[in-house]
């Protein structure tokens, strides 16, 4: 019985472990925090459960989308957002 | 940069400039320079961003600053206003809008870049709203353009954000906008960027591929430092292409580098680690800034650097086209190219020019 009981228990660690997490976090998907925009420019900061992502896309004078810039830090947002 | 090109182009005639883009036709006796025969003067907008023209001849004008829609006739008469600001149904979010227009079932599609949001208008008899489209939000991006391809199907460019590793993507897609169902037709090259573990930067003088489509004659690719325009069926594969007849190459100029790097210290809001971002060694000024096909699949290109009273295309059959104005063609059909035109002072302005019979 006592065998039987140990099966289980590391059955059932090895069924829950089996869970990647990053899969967990990938599906709760990027929430915007907060988003800004000018003539030229658009900002959008995001947070995921590990990191925030800043995007800064500018389109030039002629319309075409010809900056994109992307960073990234660990933990949660804690810069600047408008309003 | 801006600044640094005004200052060096100020006082450059069409030679000076066609000889520094190294353009054999230094000389212009064989460059066909045209004057607009229509203009729709800036103060009809607060700033335009992207045109369309239908099967009637009608005008569809986004203004950025008023987040909506002008519609004007043939002659350039005023005519209503389509869209207006706001998060409804045929609203905009977004204060660029992009339009791609469909003569088949004569509908103008209009695009949000950031909010990936898609509106669809059928404009006989009346103009009236077929539906808006949200795009998956689960992820980060921008939809850089959209085109109009057949009845029911749409082209989209969208630029994708991938975590962990940190990393951009550049991808074609088909949309059915009947169902809302998409699927991939092929990625592109990223622009070439600055690239940190946290951050990924990819400015405007750096190289990048260029696209543009057109129904049927398929999409039209330039990575605009090769100067080699590759025209693609839907499965991505090269049909033609075409070697612009272009030469001389220059390197980035140190201040040039210099006030970038200082204009991405005051636009982003977080202290960021542009001091470690080194001038790349290998990159050239791109010499094609935009990229078009006209009503018959041929190739228009946008050469770079433009001044501020002339701007130069090269295009299959006509060979160097020096327009009057800093401007940038958005469509070309039935003898007739429609483009936006910059001020020196920031205003814009619609301009048509009449192109000669071609010589082909």
């Amino acid at each position: 019985m006592r065998q039987l009981l140990r099966f289980a228990f590391l059955g059932a660690l090895l069924w829950f472990g089996s869970f990647p997490q990053t899969e967990g976090i990938t599906l709760i998907g990027p929430e915007v925090v907060c988003s800004w925009q000018t003539e030229l420019c658009a900002s959008t900061v995001y947070q995921t459960a590990t990191q925030w992502v800043l995007t800064i896309i500018c389109a030039d004078p002629t319309g075409e989308i010809t900056d994109v810039e992307v960073y990234t830090g660990t933990g949660t947002w804690g810069g600047f957002c408008p309003e | 940069m801006g600044w640094f090109l005004s200052r060096i182009i100020l006082t450059l005639t069409l030679s000076s400039v066609l000889h520094l883009m190294g353009i054999p036709e230094v000389r212009g006796q064989d460059t066909l320079r045209l004057s607009p025969d229509l203009i729709l003067p800036a103060r009809l907008f607060g700033r335009a961003f992207d045109l369309a023209v239908d099967r009637t001849g009608h005008l569809f004008v986004s203004d950025s600053r008023a987040y909506r829609i002008y519609r004007f006739d043939a002659q350039g008469t005023p005519l209503d206003t389509i869209g207006r600001r706001g998060e409804g149904p045929g609203e905009f979010k977004d204060r660029w809008i992009g339009l791609s227009y469909l003569p088949a079932t004569d509908v103008l599609y209009a695009f949000e870049p950031l909010p990936r949001r898609l509106h669809a208008w059928k404009l006989q008899p009346n103009v009236h709203l077929l539906n808006t489209h949200v795009l998956s939000t689960g992820d980060i991006g921008v939809l850089l353009a959209l085109w109009a391809w057949s009845p029911d199907t749409l082209i989209l460019y969208e630029q994708r954000t991938r975590l962990s590793p940190l990393q951009s993507a550049y991808t074609l897609w088909l949309y059915r906008w009947s169902n809302r169902q998409r699927s991939l037709l092929f990625t592109l090259s990223p622009p070439e960027a600055l690239r940190t573990e946290s951050s990924v930067v990819s400015l405007p003088f750096m190289p990048r591929t260029l696209v543009d489509i057109h129904p049927p004659f398929g999409i039209a690719t330039l990575w605009n430092d090769s100067l080699v325009v590759r025209l693609r069926d839907l499965q991505g594969h090269v049909r033609a292409q075409r070697r612009l007849p272009l030469h001389r190459r220059v390197p980035i100029p140190q201040t040039t580098w210099e006030q970038e790097l200082e204009r991405l210290r005051r636009r982003a809001p977080v202290p960021l680690r542009t001091s470690h971002l080194k001038q790349l060694q290998r990159t050239f000024w791109p010499y094609v800034a935009d990229l078009l096909l006209d009503d018959r699949g041929r190739v228009w290109a946008r050469l770079y650097p433009d001044s501020p009273t002339w701007t130069v295309y090269w295009t299959e059959g006509r060979g160097f086209v020096a327009l009057q104005g800093k401007v940038t063609l958005k469509v070309i059909r039935q003898h007739h190219a429609w483009g936006i035109r910059y001020e020196e002072d920031g205003l814009t302005s619609v301009v048509r020019f009449r192109l000669p019979e071609d010589p082909n």
